[in-house]
């Protein structure tokens, strides 16, 4: 031995499985670190990709701008690139009447494209190639049949270019339309048919979309273009890109104005959203979520390091004696902290970013079309620098305290007390006899225990009582992504047939509604309806906040009750029982009699001006059996409707993505035979909801209602579909995520349980063996094992539950910056945590309790602690 | 009355280069309220013997039999309360829970019995010890000897039949020593109890009833010393 610091290598070597203990502590926490801000990176990176995908890869778009600004635009210093889009107007594809060239049409939306518009606005080509010339297009691939048949890629298309407008002459946008509307042609031009698109999502049958070219040299000055850039630096997107506005003598005001628009998704997840609140605010949260697993780990890896040393007092108090000095204690100490983090920090850094490897690839197989299908592993170097110098700061301030303790041993107490580092001074221990008949003699003893080594007792608990904190106040913030709906448990149809003229209604004969519910995959169709109206009820029911918020006073009527203006009065057809009892709070969902009875949805989002925030709370307080009036224009009837009607149920939400009404009013949900008895039969139902089985093909429903359209087209549909299962496999994800996240952190706090009650056996064991000889039990040492397990659980509850909810609050406190809604006391999440404490401290004891009971008993009184 | 006998017991350490038979049989019988002394050399199986009689360890082969019942055949929980009722164990290293006071230490198995105290046995007890101003005191208030008449005073605390004292003055002075063996005496004539004392202490061996040597495992002599 050439060194007295090898003590510490074999130290290592022959106390292996502490070692052990100690090492996958290190591992856990910063595998956490690392993985927590890989995690971040990778998905914030997917994110980005996703939005860039969906919105458009570009952080500011300045609208109808002249050919010169545009250009000026496009080489302004601040921008990184650009690209350039052309309105160029619309061309009829079909005349749908038959009966020569009347509205409604089927339109070609043409734009033309730059190149590198086509790839940063991602239109993806099914087929041939992108338009590399101004007499070149390429169009949505189903708008083929719409011409003559045979039309193929080669083929020229002469297209009569013009606009719409409706009868008093204002120009018509895409996807609105006037029952009278003109199309007013400009220009006849030829193209060469280059390639077909595979569109993102089709929304509207009547529009496609056409492609073809432009390029910066082609600018016009008479004409106006939509200039996209990305800007070197996103920092100062809003005044970076009004300075660029002003220098390309873009008019933002008056008549013709320019506008300028921002890639909101993608700058809000590259941490520059425009609005400085929302940044602030999640740049808080993630401080505080970093900061809790720092301080978690932090707890962690000192419990386990201090109890490894502890272990060791005797040891040193021997060394002590044959002339080390403190400081040589100190350096066997550091050293053996050192080695353990050598071993454990690397491996935590690669355990972290390798978990989050392949949870990403679970992702993408479980959730591909999913917002987290895009997500790739991102790997930082500052992420994995600082969880590992996390790491060895945490070791080294956990090995510190221990090591002076360890250098200020006397020798000779070192050696008259066999084991402990000083004469232990109980005098705190309270007396506490009257326990004994309530607890026995083992529980009796347990209780004492908890006095016995002050710092022991307050480390553990301190452990315990993070753990306690974080899974209460990360639980809470579920709560409250639900409640703002960064979660979004509704249900979205999957396909909406409507009237191209809104205030139409959808009339389906019975036989072709018939055939509709044999098509496969149908789960539900929903008849729905929906009008706004005022709602009479008492002014107690009405929350006052909702006028202060509105900056409105209270209207009130002539018999004294409180007016709801814009409420919603809704039906969704007596096929919606189900899926409305699914959000049903109180009472029943019993309405569907033909009845005056009405589900109501008291739960409103409104937004504060004043703050510049939206606020989630209840407008009302209804309950099943109150009574509201209703008050609406039957425009059907042509007559104002006044009704009496009562409160059957109550539900949390509306469903279809009304969830709540954004009016200051409430919503209003009655059977179909209510709605009618109304509205009138004339305006029912004003769309049809189709709602597939989960995992179901909808292939054969989408070539149904295409063909159904087709032949009714007065008519279209909405291909929720893809849109909609993209939605519920992102929020599954973003649950594992959260979920996940949680039991990680719940899974430190056991180890650190485990560590530590097992530990405290394990170094009591000639004292447990002393207690058997004098004739304990097993079972009653097992008892006395568990309590103390036990006691130390219900006092890091005690404190961690208030601690918890405290940090629940400054987190909400935080969130509600962005967006109000009620704190609710986390009562899961205290529930889950107390069994969950208990139930770990109990079962902690039993592998190191076992390996007690199974060992002759004076061996147990022979071994030195 | 016999109230101890041993027969052919056996205890075995470790396996193969490292096996150490640590008693080879022994055949042993002790009257009801007898005194014994064990001597011998260290490492003779002198306290492995004593472990066995009082239920601590576990023979290798033989049987321990005390007031004639096979004590390796009982239950755990019945060990346990042989342990409790029937045995009084004095370590050399004292063995005293530190959160207990000496009183509470001293009650230790008939709070495991969840049993009345009487008060009256306990006051008889701590003033035969000596403890009667230390009796709220914890063991790191007291020093070695009282420490160790706090051991003695635990094992006397059930009134066992046996009471089993691993060198209980090995650690002592020998003013404590010497009173700590009468305690054991005195104790031990009053109830008519049976002592077991493992010693290197040639006069406490003097004072015993019976001196057995042991070397090598194996019981090598039996003195009668009184008579």
């Amino acid at each position: 031995m050439k060194s007295y610091l090898v003590l510490a290598d074999r130290s290592i070597k022959i106390q292996k499985k502490r070692a052990i203990l100690t090492i996958i502590g290190i591992i856990l926490s910063v595998a956490l670190i690392t993985g927590t801000g890989t995690l971040i990176l990778s998905w914030q990176e997917g994110m980005i990709q996703d939005a860039k995908r969906s919105n458009g890869d570009y952080h500011t778009k300045f609208l109808r701008v002249n050919g010169e600004s545009a250009q000026k635009i496009l080489h302004h210093v601040s921008v990184d690139n650009g690209f350039l889009i052309h309105q160029d107007g619309y061309a009829i594809m079909a005349h749908n009447s038959g009966e020569g060239i009347q509205p409604p049409h089927r339109y070609l939306s043409i734009q033309s494209f730059s190149a590198e518009a086509f790839q940063r606005l991602n239109v993806e080509l099914r087929e041939g190639r992108y338009p590399q010339a101004p007499d070149e297009i390429i169009l949505d691939y189903w708008a083929l049949k719409n011409f003559p048949e045979g039309t193929q890629i080669g083929d020229t298309l002469t297209l009569e270019i013009g606009d719409r407008f409706t009868p008093e002459g204002v120009m018509l946008e895409e996807g609105t339309w006037s029952e009278k509307e003109v199309f007013e042609g400009r220009t006849t031009k030829t193209y060469k048919l280059v390639g077909l698109v595979q569109p993102n999502m089709i929304t509207d049958w009547n529009f496609a979309q056409a492609y073809s070219y432009t390029h910066e040299g082609q600018l016009d000055q008479s004409q106006s273009y939509d200039v996209y850039v990305s800007l070197r630096s996103v920092k100062n997107t809003v005044k970076d890109s009004e300075d660029i506005a002003r220098a390309a003598d873009v008019t933002l005001t008056g008549e013709e104005a320019s506008e300028i628009s921002y890639n909101e998704r993608v700058l809000r997840l590259m941490g520059n959203s425009t609005n400085p609140i929302m940044d602030k605010t999640m740049r808080r949260i993630l401080l505080i979520i970093v900061s809790l697993i720092v301080v978690a780990t932090i707890a962690v890896i000192y419990n386990a390091f201090n109890m490894s040393v502890i272990e060791k007092v005797s040891q040193f108090g021997l060394l002590r004696c044959v002339g080390a000095t403190p400081r040589q204690i100190n350096a066997i100490v550091y050293r053996e902290a050192f080695i353990l983090a050598l071993i454990g920090i690397p491996l935590g850094a690669f355990c972290g970013v390798f978990a989050i490897s392949i949870l990403i690839e679970v992702i993408k197989r479980i959730a591909a079309d999913s917002g987290f299908g895009n997500m790739a592993l991102a790997i930082s170097w500052p992420v994995l620098l600082v969880s590992i110098a996390i790491g060895f700061l945490t070791v080294f301030l956990s090995a510190w305290m221990p090591a002076k303790r360890a250098g200020r041993v006397s020798p000779m107490e070192a050696v008259r007390n066999t084991g402990e580092i000083r004469k232990k001074k109980f005098k705190s221990i309270s007396r506490s006899r009257w326990l004994l008949p309530i607890l026995g003699p083992e529980g009796w003893i347990a209780w004492k225990n908890l006095g016995r080594n002050r710092k022991r007792f307050y480390i553990t608990v301190f452990s315990m009582v993070i753990s306690i904190v974080l899974f209460i106040a990360f639980g809470s913030m579920v709560d409250f992504a639900y409640k703002a709906e960064i979660i979004d448990e509704s249900t979205y149809p999957h396909f909406a047939i409507r009237n191209k003229y809104y205030d139409s209604s959808v009339k389906i004969s019975q036989e072709d509604e018939n055939r509709m519910m044999t098509i496969s995959g149908l789960q539900t169709l929903y008849r729905y309806g929906s009008t706004h109206g005022e709602v009479m009820l008492d002014k107690d029911k009405v929350n006052p906040d909702v006028y202060t918020i509105m900056n409105q006073p209270m209207n009130i009527d002539d018999e004294g009750r409180a007016i709801l203006s814009n409420s919603q009065f809704l039906t969704y057809g007596n096929n919606a029982e189900s899926i409305l009892k699914s959000y049903l709070i109180q009472g029943k969902t019993d309405i569907f009699d033909g009845s005056d009875r009405v589900l109501i949805v008291n739960a409103g989002k409104l937004y504060d001006g004043a703050r510049n925030k939206a606020v989630l709370l209840d407008v009302a307080t209804l309950k099943p059996g109150d009574k509201i009036t209703l008050s609406v224009y039957a425009e059907a009837m042509e007559e104002y409707k006044e009704i009496t009607l009562t409160v059957a149920g109550v539900l949390s939400q509306g469903i279809f993505g009304e969830t709540k009404n954004t009016y200051g009013g409430i919503q209003i949900i009655g059977s179909e035979e209510l709605y009618k008895k109304i509205m009138g039969e004339e305006s029912f139902p004003e769309a049809l909801f189709i709602q597939m089985e989960k995992g179901a093909d909808s292939s054969a429903m989408r070539d149904y209602l295409e063909d159904y359209t087709a032949r009714n087209p007065e008519l279209m549909y909405l291909d929720y579909d893809e849109a909609s299962r993209q939605m519920e496999n992102t929020m599954l994800v973003l649950s594992i995520f959260i979920y996940g996240f949680i039991a990680v952190i719940a899974l430190i706090g056991s180890v650190n349980i485990v560590n530590t009650i097992s530990t405290n056996i394990i170094l009591r064991r000639r004292e447990l063996s002393m207690l058997k000889a004098v004739g304990a039990t097993q079972k009653g040492i097992m008892r006395l094992v568990r309590l103390e397990g036990l006691f130390h659980g219900i006092i890091a509850l005690i404190i961690g539950t208030g601690l918890g909810c405290l940090l629940s609050k400054v987190l909400y406190n935080t969130a509600v910056a962005v967006e109000e809604f009620p704190w609710t006391f986390p009562t899961l999440q205290v529930v889950i945590a107390v069994m969950g404490t208990l139930l770990i401290t109990i079962l902690s004891g039993i592998i190191p309790l076992k390996r007690i009971n199974e060992a002759v008993i004076i061996e147990g009184i022979r071994c030195e602690e | 009355m016999e109230i101890v006998k041993t027969i052919d017991l056996k205890k075995v350490y470790g396996k193969g280069e490292n096996r150490v038979e640590a008693l080879r049989g022994i055949n042993l019988s002790i009257e009801k309220g007898e005194f014994v002394a064990i001597v011998g050399p260290s490492g003779s199986g002198k306290s492995t013997l004593l472990h066995l009689v009082g239920g601590v360890d576990k023979p290798t082969q033989g049987k321990v039999l005390v007031d004639r019942e096979d004590v390796y055949s009982l239950s755990e929980s019945k060990l346990a309360l042989f342990r409790r009722r029937k045995v009084g164990f004095i370590f050399q290293s004292y063995n005293l829970i530190p959160v207990l006071t000496a009183e509470e230490n001293i009650l230790l198995p008939l709070l495991l019995d969840r049993r009345e105290v009487d008060k009256a046995y306990l006051n008889e007890l701590l003033k035969l010890l000596g403890l009667e101003d230390r009796r709220h005191h914890l063991p790191s208030e007291l020093s070695g000897g009282q420490q160790q008449r706090v051991s003695i005073g635990r094992a006397l605390a059930y009134k066992p039949s046996i009471i089993l004292a691993d060198e209980p003055t090995g650690n002592l002075d020998s003013k404590n020593g010497n009173e700590i063996i009468e305690l054991l005496k005195y104790s031990v004539k009053k109830y008519h109890q049976t002592l077991m004392i493992i010693t290197h202490d040639p006069k406490i061996a003097a004072q015993a009833d019976r001196v057995i040597q042991i070397t090598d495992g194996m019981i090598v002599a039996q003195e009668v010393t009184q008579l």
